[in-house]
């Protein structure tokens, strides 16, 4: 697996390179600011790009910006963005065209690095991966509405659904059978009137929408 | 003559003629609406019982009389500030310019008066929200000082106290210190989450890179009240006008959750004629003392750098209602 990482802090960018290195990834290639990433995500075409959102020339979301442009440009590339802020702004500009291979993610998720390796891998196999924060906050704002409907177990599985887990990480995450999600997945969707039976990927979509239009 | 007399008429400046004796001649408008006295009742009077305060009226006669026994002028063809009555008592700070007409006979002399009180109170105002600002700005950063000396320092020194312990532990009781560890690794994003929102608080990113509706809706998020927002214009507004208008709605919204024991709020957006009106209003206990907090002063100060307005509406039962108004060229 092939990874670009684009970060401009140089302790940041060596750390993520090594933890991903150690994890057995390949990282291609490293740049500090958003013009020289898009070069050499260009260049590469790897699996995934890793993306801090804030980085030069403009410093602002500079990076965020150069994601979308590789979204256009090449779909292939999954793009996993490293923000400071836990905002749904970024978020729904980063999926405006779909939750196909992206993610999500405050910085300071690299520290449990078991599970950001596995965000990594799955952005970069086309999944997705949502940082827990962004899903409560959207959550949060639908709490009076369809959601009481929920049970407790079943909102639990949506906010793993909506960060962008497979149902095998849900039921290794509850410490349930993957027949048990499924049968929570099947309840959620029909309370909340979604089409059930999709895969994975859309079926984050079909959360995500349901969650961010409030 | 009548030229003379539109001239008079028009200006802004307050004109008062008088003659040799210290009587008043003629007046024009604008010295009728300074000095709240009609021309009619002002004519034939002397001047200095219609328009100086008592206590200057004695050294107004002693120079009218220097000069006119061929002393040297104190005052004429100057420009002076001196305190003036109006006729129902009120002093005025006028400006004041004295001059002798060139003409036969007994002199006339002309005064042209500005009321500066207005200029003075313009000045006045201005040193007072300068000092506000001062004042609200050294409240932020006590606030900021406290916020980091309780929050992300305390725990950044258990941390350093927590790894000591945990290496103490290492090699006797190596579960011991896992869990230390752990304990650490905790502190340490709690710490992390802090600093997050405090910066946050600071000033959000969000508002920079995606202006006033995607700001407001990640502040909203992080709320425990039901808020309901309206008007965002859909085009990006200067940027201290965008920032003032964060930070009124997160004060007033801030001020609900503490205060307010309100469930709901509203927050209503009105771009019309240059003028950018923020309002946030909620059903809560009312009885809001907009003087009481630090914040309400800052937003005042800052409201008032942009010559804006800002009211607080709060009897007590009916709830409060914060209402902003600042210019906001496009």
């Amino acid at each position: 697996m092939r990874v670009v990482i684009g970060e401009d802090s140089l302790l940041l960018r060596a750390g993520v390179a090594r933890l991903l290195e150690d994890a057995g990834l390949e990282v291609v290639a490293q740049a500090g600011d958003a013009e020289d990433l898009m070069r050499k995500v260009r260049a590469h075409k790897p699996d995934v790009a890793v993306v801090d959102i804030r980085m030069p020339p403009g410093n602002a979301d500079d990076g965020l910006r150069a994601a979308r442009e590789m979204r256009a440009e090449l779909p292939d590339v999954g793009v996993l963005v490293l923000s400071q802020y836990a905002e749904e702004h970024y978020v729904t500009q980063l999926l405006q065209d779909g939750a196909e291979g992206v993610g999500y993610l405050l910085k300071e998720r690299i520290a449990d690095v078991d599970r950001f390796v596995d965000s990594v891998r799955r952005v970069a196999d086309g999944g997705s991966a949502l940082d827990p924060e962004i899903v409560a906050l959207m959550m949060g704002r639908r709490e009076d509405g369809p959601l009481e409907a929920l049970t407790e177990r079943e909102r639990e599985v949506l906010g793993l659904m909506a960060e962008g887990r497979t149902n095998r990480g849900i039921a290794g995450e509850l410490y349930v059978s993957e027949r048990a999600v499924e049968r929570h997945v099947t309840a959620i969707f029909g309370k909340l009137g979604l089409p059930t039976g999709a895969g994975d990927h859309r079926r984050v979509l079909a959360v995500l929408a349901y969650l961010g239009d409030a | 003559m009548s030229d003379l007399k539109a001239v008079l008429n028009a200006a802004l400046d307050c004109v008062v003629m008088m003659d040799h004796e210290g009587r008043i001649v003629g007046i024009n408008p604008a010295a009728e609406r300074t000095f709240a006295i009609s021309e009619d009742d002002a004519r034939g009077r002397e001047m200095a019982e219609v328009i100086i305060p008592p206590t200057l009226r004695g050294a107004h006669r002693a120079g009218l009389k220097r000069l006119l026994d061929g002393g040297e002028p104190h005052v004429l063809d100057r420009r002076i500030e001196v305190t003036a009555q109006r006729a129902d008592g009120a002093l005025v700070q006028v400006e004041l310019t004295i001059t002798r007409l060139d003409i036969e006979g007994p002199p006339l002399f002309v005064g042209y008066l500005r009321d500066i009180g207005e200029r003075i109170e313009a000045d006045e105002a201005l040193r007072r929200s300068r000092l506000q600002l001062l004042r609200a700005t050294d409240d932020a950063r006590r606030r900021l000082e406290r916020d980091l000396h309780d929050g992300a320092q305390q725990r950044l020194v258990g941390l350093a106290l927590t790894l000591r312990m945990a290496r103490a532990q290492l090699d006797q009781d190596p579960a011991a210190a896992v869990a230390l560890l752990d304990e650490a690794q905790e502190d340490l994003a709690s710490a992390t989450e802090e600093l997050r929102e405090l910066a946050r608080g600071l000033h959000p990113a969000v508002l920079t890179d995606g202006g006033l509706g995607a700001a407001l809706r990640g502040l909203i998020a992080r709320l425990p009240l039901d808020v309901s927002v309206s008007g965002v214009p859909p085009d990006r507004l200067p940027i201290d006008v965008e920032s003032t208008a964060y930070f009124v709605v997160a004060e007033g919204l801030t001020n609900v959750v503490r205060y307010a024991d309100a469930r709901r709020a509203a927050v209503e957006l009105t771009l019309r004629d240059g003028r950018l009106a923020i309002e946030v209003r909620d059903g809560g206990r009312g009885g809001a003392d907009p003087d009481a907090g630090t914040g309400l002063r800052g937003l005042a100060a800052r409201v008032a750098v942009h010559e804006g307005t800002l009211s607080v509406t709060s009897p007590p039962g009916e709830g409060t209602t914060v209402r902003v108004e600042v210019p906001c060229a496009l």
